[in-house]
């Protein structure tokens, strides 16, 4: 049953990402769009920065794609260079301007209008990835891109996009880690995927027919490959123990999750201990998931997954008193409090604030 | 767990028929220690309504229990609404769910409460527990996120006890859980551990669901088709709850349709969303004609998982649907 799914980036959609901190951002401002494209990317140009604000709003993104096919020949080819632009040659900036408006654009208005995003993505895929061999400010243009396809969750998209990248790139940790994560996705519940026709997103998230195990197995084969890698081992740990669990493998996410206390980044941290606390659960030891639940706590107090874990662990070993005070909280609390969990299936879209960020630094 | 029944009974007014006024003169009091179990009893899907503690007979792990029984409608209601308030539901459903909770308030007696949550992927008390009167907290519900269904049902079920008022659940979701950490498997655990019945309207098509009794399991006797002159059917087919981490092969399919029948509830699947209210308040007129049967344990350890199996048993009856749950923790 699947009336009204949720659309493109439809986990992202309610996430925004500061400083590592996943929080439920504000509905999005319904402004229309009070400049043309061309007048919009001329004031993003000038200050990206304090443009980005106002790129929000806007219901038709596939005409700005359009105005942006119809302006980039002369946008790229003329023009004087910028005095701040430094050392770049002016076609290059002018390359790096248009593709990061495309994607800050394609970001702001991602909640509503999810595939024309993508699409818009896409577009401007093709000014980066024909650059050869991809620059710094490719990679940092591409990770940007993959935060923003891998919150839509969209593995058939991902996995296009994937494809037709540099192989240079393709073979680096955070891109393979990508292929994982959609392999993952493909497994999600179809609400949380791109599109409005089930029939459809089975098809294309599963062309060949393939068992749910067996894309569950798929995906923990992808995240095994990845453990050797310090640069993603964290995050590949606790993935491949969530696909553990969710097959049913309790004890193997337990051992798995062994070596997860390594990690330096709270996210991989986080769930970590929470999916330690969930494995030691199913095992029937409940007293230790409860320190792994409340050790999750540690690092993000008050997160309704292991708040309701330990509440409901706490009630299956009767301690329904210390069960009711935690629930009553949880319920009562308006500000909806930071969970990782929440943003676990839209991948490095947690990263997306910062790394678009760091893109409009870099066109200044 | 020691367990004492407390109940006694009064007379009432002699035009009853003797069953009719054991049946609803009893008065129910009872304690923390006391097993109390809610019985839905029908024939040709109407309820039957002049039972009394002899036409029952309850055993608790294979032993037969003393009980007393007095009818549902005798005692105070604590409703909880769990409210799907995923990004789903927005626009003219999230409107009509609004409509329903404050069309339920008019259902309820002075000494009923009602409490409100709503489920996104966040959880939130819209209305706490209070007795029936303003509805402006309604206007609060908003739609947006996921669906974290089996956190929302279990935080609905964890409560303290209160054994002298009947505890119903009635939850409503237009699609699947995508947010939950709890896995099915948990939220059956943790309702074995509360006397609540949880009744759950989902989408449904009556074309598509076959006719029959819903799936029995350990119960002796049991059925309960709804309200089919609504348009209401149970669903017998399963709902999918697919979560995340919490889901494991061979669970997706069949939580919540478990999970009723697990708390003795039912599984409405509704076709018209302009019924949503309705079906609530069919739901709670029918948990209204149901019994209660309580009784202090004998001649069974307090502890671990207790087998229930209650049957009717006035043989001039003929055959009776029964609908209660199969077990609790002791």
């Amino acid at each position: 049953m699947l009336a009204g799914r949720l659309t493109i980036c439809g986990l992202a959609a309610v996430f925004t990402v500061a400083s590592g901190t996943v929080k439920a951002a504000r509905p999005a401002v319904q402004a229309q769009q009070s400049l043309s494209t061309e007048a919009l990317l001329q004031a993003y140009v000038a200050n990206p920065t304090g443009v980005a604000a106002r790129l929000g709003g806007i219901n038709d993104l596939d005409r700005v794609r359009k105005d942006l096919d119809r302006l980039a020949g002369k946008f790229l080819a003329g023009g004087k260079a910028r005095p701040e632009a430094g050392a770049l040659p002016p076609v290059e900036q002018r390359r790096r301007d248009l593709t990061t408006f495309a994607l800050d654009i394609a970001g702001a208005n991602v909640s509503r209008n999810g595939l024309s995003a993508q699409r818009l993505v896409e577009w401007a895929c093709y000014d980066v990835r024909r650059h050869t061999p991809p620059s710094d400010f490719d990679r940092a243009w591409q990770m940007t891109a993959l935060a923003l396809l891998e919150g839509e969750v969209d593995p058939d998209g991902l996995r296009a996009h994937l494809s037709h990248l540099d192989p240079t790139l393709r073979a680096e940790p955070r891109f393979r880690l990508a292929e994982a994560i959609a392999n993952e996705q493909a497994t999600a519940p179809l609400e949380l995927l791109a599109g409005t026709d089930p029939a459809a997103l089975e098809r294309s998230r599963n062309p060949t027919g393939a068992s749910r195990e067996t894309m569950l197995h798929r995906a923990a084969s992808s995240y095994q490959s990845l453990l050797t890698t310090p640069a993603i081992m964290p995050e590949a740990t606790v993935r491949l123990a969530h696909v553990q669990l969710t097959l049913g493998d309790n004890a193997e996410a337990l051992a798995t999750l062994a070596h997860a206390e390594a990690a330096n980044d709270v996210f991989p941290l986080y769930l970590g201990r929470l999916f330690k606390g969930i494995a030691l659960e199913r095992l029937g030891r409940h007293e230790e998931a409860q320190e792994a639940f409340r050790l999750a706590l540690d690092l993000s107090p008050n997160a309704h997954a292991p708040t309701m874990a330990l509440a409901a662990s706490l009630t299956r070993t009767g301690h329904l008193k210390e069960a009711i005070p935690l629930v009553d909280h949880l319920v009562s609390t308006d500000d909806p409090q930071a969970d990782f969990w929440w943003s676990y299936w839209a991948g490095d879209f947690r990263l997306w604030g910062r790394l678009i960020g760091d893109l409009r630094d870099g066109v200044k | 767990m020691s367990r004492r029944a407390l109940a006694c009974g009064t007379l009432l007014a002699a035009a009853l028929s003797e069953r009719a006024l054991v049946a609803q003169s009893q008065v129910f009091r009872a304690s923390v220690d006391t097993v109390i179990v809610d019985v839905d009893v029908r024939q040709n899907g109407h309820p039957v309504s002049d039972l009394t503690a002899g036409d029952f007979e309850l055993l608790d792990n294979g032993v037969k229990q003393r009980i007393d029984v007095t009818s549902l409608s005798r005692a105070p209601i604590d409703v909880t609404l769990v409210i799907d308030a995923s990004g789903s539901v927005d626009g003219k459903r999230l409107g009509q769910l609004k409509a329903a909770l404050r069309d339920t308030v008019k259902w309820l007696k002075p000494d009923d409460t009602w409490r409100v949550l709503a489920v996104g992927h966040v959880l939130k008390e819209i209305v706490r527990p209070q007795p029936p009167g303003s509805t402006e907290m309604v206007d609060a519900l908003q739609a947006s996120g996921g669906t974290a269904l089996n956190d929302g049902l279990a935080a609905a079920l964890i409560r303290p006890a209160d054994p002298n008022r009947r505890r119903l659940v009635i939850a409503y979701t237009d699609g699947n859980d995508t947010s939950s950490i709890l896995d099915s498997a948990s939220l059956f655990d943790v309702a074995a551990r509360f006397d609540s019945v949880v009744d759950v309207v989902a989408p449904g098509n009556p074309s598509n669901q076959p006719a029959g009794p819903i799936d029995q399991g350990p119960r002796a006797s049991l059925g309960g088709q709804v309200g089919s002159a609504d348009g209401l059917i149970d669903r017998t087919t399963s709902t999918a709850v697919r979560l995340g981490v919490t889901q494991t092969q061979g669970e997706q399919d069949s939580g919540l349709t478990e999970l009723t029948r697990r708390t003795g509830g039912r599984i409405v699947g509704l076709d018209n969303p302009d019924a949503i209210g309705a079906t609530f308040h069919r739901l709670l007129d029918d948990y209204r004609t149901e019994y209660i049967l309580w009784y202090a344990r004998t001649g069974v350890p307090a502890e671990g998982w207790h087998d229930l199996v209650v049957r009717v048993t006035r043989h001039t009856l003929g055959h009776v649907e029964v609908r209660a749950r199969p077990g609790y923790w002791g």
